[in-house]
């Protein structure tokens, strides 16, 4: 049996139409912008959204964690484990047992009889996690579980969760916010906008060849889209992007290019072997690091990636008129797909 | 602002302070074992326990039904079952009489079944019932609305039936609404007076309740009459303990 799963779902305006890879013994993280599908998507596998699906397993073989957790506030930690247990016909006793184990697994056994107002939230997360591991299913469905954590329990959980997700038979479906998530948690990741998968692939692959602004904006690369000419790819602002592969002339492409590779000047650089030179415009900047990221404005908007030291010496500011240079060997260029 | 304020616990207050005053407290035992004492509070508490545990198995179905679903006809369904809780006890007596009576529309049939309901303590329990089962009602479903949908979903999520969601999840929630509507019931059972009358008549030992006995007592035997108030006073406290945190903070949780 082949392990793609189509998800189909139609609320009023919104429709999804997803179609996954989720083969055992893997992670799959999906993340998007708001409002794109993602808790849809996990919603449908879980079989909680009227929708059409296709080859998913029965709702007793898939786990979800929710989001808000959704911890019974009425019962301990190992109750809240055993009444999945029990849900499966358990006796309460065995129910409680199996729990005890369950909570042991992830980290939790320490709180078993705290209620869930009592529990931090890297702890309630923990219990969660148990919950939906009940009855090891072969599918898992994880909406933003590091949402709601501070960094340290999120180091916390990052650090423990591979060795809870990965089973031989379990795929794993991670919503996610954060690209750190897809890169050390999953073994792919899937990008959804609007409904539709946009991206299917590593980390790496998805940053090499963005094929959205989304997915580009996502990753820190800087994704240009215009139309193939002789001497490059022209934006519809008219601006030229030369680069190291050929376009076809007329065809819409996607130019990309690294912040990094990106050199900011005050003055015109006139000596230069590079030949794109755009006028710009700063509009803000961010510190990462030992790096500085400036948005430029401009004929071609595009981050430039800087050293703290030389963003200092240019002494930029928002609205400093600024020269940026890019090699045409930096930038690659690849058809923008048809939808 | 605080005279007023003094003015209106004192209107409150004065009348249940006379009963406590002129209470025979010396003879209390003695009048509390009369006949016409005894009998009323042996038929009030089975008569108003069997109601309360009918509004209990009666209303949850019915509150989870109006907690669940919407719409104007819901809307409709509702303000009917509430409309006891506004109608003159009285009418509610007449209105069973004419359903229950033995010319009524189901009296008719059950009568040619050997089945009568006026005038037993059947009808006092019916009586109470009908002007019960409203509080019980509106408190659970609030109660039931509290509960939020994406709790029973998560429950559900993990493969429990409806019936393991309602029992261990949905009914844990709910159980300050029960005990509160429940308290209520048994309360709004014990004074039921004006139904019962019309419904039930004034049987002493059969369908004569408390406040009955007390409307009887107040003529022939005041003394009775102060002693059965004072229980019906001291019963009223207890729901109220029994409802306390909800409504003596004053703030509806």
């Amino acid at each position: 049996m082949s392990p793609r799963r189509r998800v189909v779902v139609q609320r009023g305006d919104f429709d999804l139409d997803v179609d996954l890879e989720m083969a055992p013994a893997t992670v799959v993280a999906v993340m998007g912008p708001n409002g794109a599908g993602k808790t849809s998507l996990l919603r449908a596998l879980a079989g909680l959204e009227v929708g059409d699906a296709s080859g998913l397993p029965s709702p007793d073989d898939v786990g979800i964690v929710f989001q808000d957790l959704r911890l019974f506030p009425h019962l301990s930690a190992r109750d809240n484990v055993a009444f999945a247990h029990e849900a499966r016909g358990h006796s309460r006793r065995e129910a409680r047992r199996l729990a005890n184990a369950d909570l042991e697994r992830v980290g939790a056994a320490g709180f078993a009889d705290r209620l869930p107002a009592e529990l931090s939230g890297g702890e309630a997360q923990r219990v969660a996690l148990a919950r939906g591991l009940v009855g090891d299913p072969s599918l898992l469905l994880l909406d933003e579980p590091f949402a709601s954590l501070d960094a340290a329990a999120r180091q916390d959980l990052r650090r423990d969760l591979p060795s809870v997700l990965r089973t031989d038979r379990r795929c794993t479906v991670l919503v996610t916010h954060d690209p750190i998530d897809a890169m050390i948690l999953a073994d792919v990741l899937v990008v959804i906008e609007d409904g539709r998968v946009t991206h299917e692939g590593s980390v790496a692959d998805i940053a090499r060849h963005p094929r959205s602004a989304w997915a580009a904006d996502l990753l820190g690369v800087n994704l240009v889209r215009g139309v193939g000419a002789a001497e490059g790819v022209v934006t519809t602002s008219g601006a030229t992007v030369v680069c190291r592969d050929e376009v076809e002339p007329g065809v819409e492409v996607f130019a990309r290019f690294d912040p990094s590779s990106v050199a900011v000047h005050t003055v015109r650089p006139t000596a230069s072997s590079a030949r794109n030179i755009w006028l710009g415009e700063v509009m803000g900047a961010e510190q990462v690091g030992a790096r500085v990221r400036v948005d430029l404005g401009g004929e071609v908007p595009l981050v430039a990636e800087l050293t703290a030291g030389s963003a200092d010496r240019l002494g930029l500011v928002v609205g400093t008129r600024v020269w940026s240079e890019v090699k045409a060997t930096e930038v690659t260029a690849y058809p923008v797909p048809l939808p | 602002m605080g005279v007023i304020a003094a003015l209106a616990i004192a209107l409150l207050l004065l009348p249940l302070v006379a009963i406590v005053l002129r209470t025979p407290w010396g003879d209390l035992a003695e009048v509390l074992g009369r006949p016409v004492v005894s009998d009323a509070l042996r038929l009030s508490v089975v008569t108003a326990m069997c109601a309360t545990v009918l509004c209990v198995v009666l209303g949850t179905p019915l509150a989870m039904f109006l907690a669940q679903a919407s719409g104007v006809r819901v809307a409709l369904v509702r303000s009917l079952v509430l409309l006891p809780l506004v109608l003159p006890p009285v009418v509610g007596g007449v209105a069973l009489l004419e359903a229950f009576g033995r010319r009524g529309l189901l009296g008719g049939p059950l009568d040619a079944v050997g089945i009568r309901l006026p005038f037993t303590p059947a009808a006092v329990v019916l009586a109470q019932v009908f002007v019960a089962l409203p509080f019980f009602v509106v408190t659970v479903e609030a109660g039931l609305r509290g509960v939020e949908e994406r709790l029973a979903e998560a429950a559900t999520a993990v493969g429990a039936s409806r019936w393991l969601v309602f029992r261990r999840i949905t009914v844990p929630l709910i159980a300050p609404s029960l005990a509160a509507g429940t308290a209520l019931a048994l309360a709004r059972a014990l004074g039921e007076f004006g139904a019962t009358v019309t419904f039930a008549g004034n049987l002493g030992g059969r369908t004569q309740t408390m406040p009955l006995a007390v409307v009887e007592a107040l003529r022939s035997d005041p003394d009775a009459a102060l002693a059965l108030s004072l229980l019906l006073i001291a019963a009223s406290l207890a729901v109220l303990v029994g409802l306390r945190g909800r409504w003596l903070s004053g703030v509806r949780s």
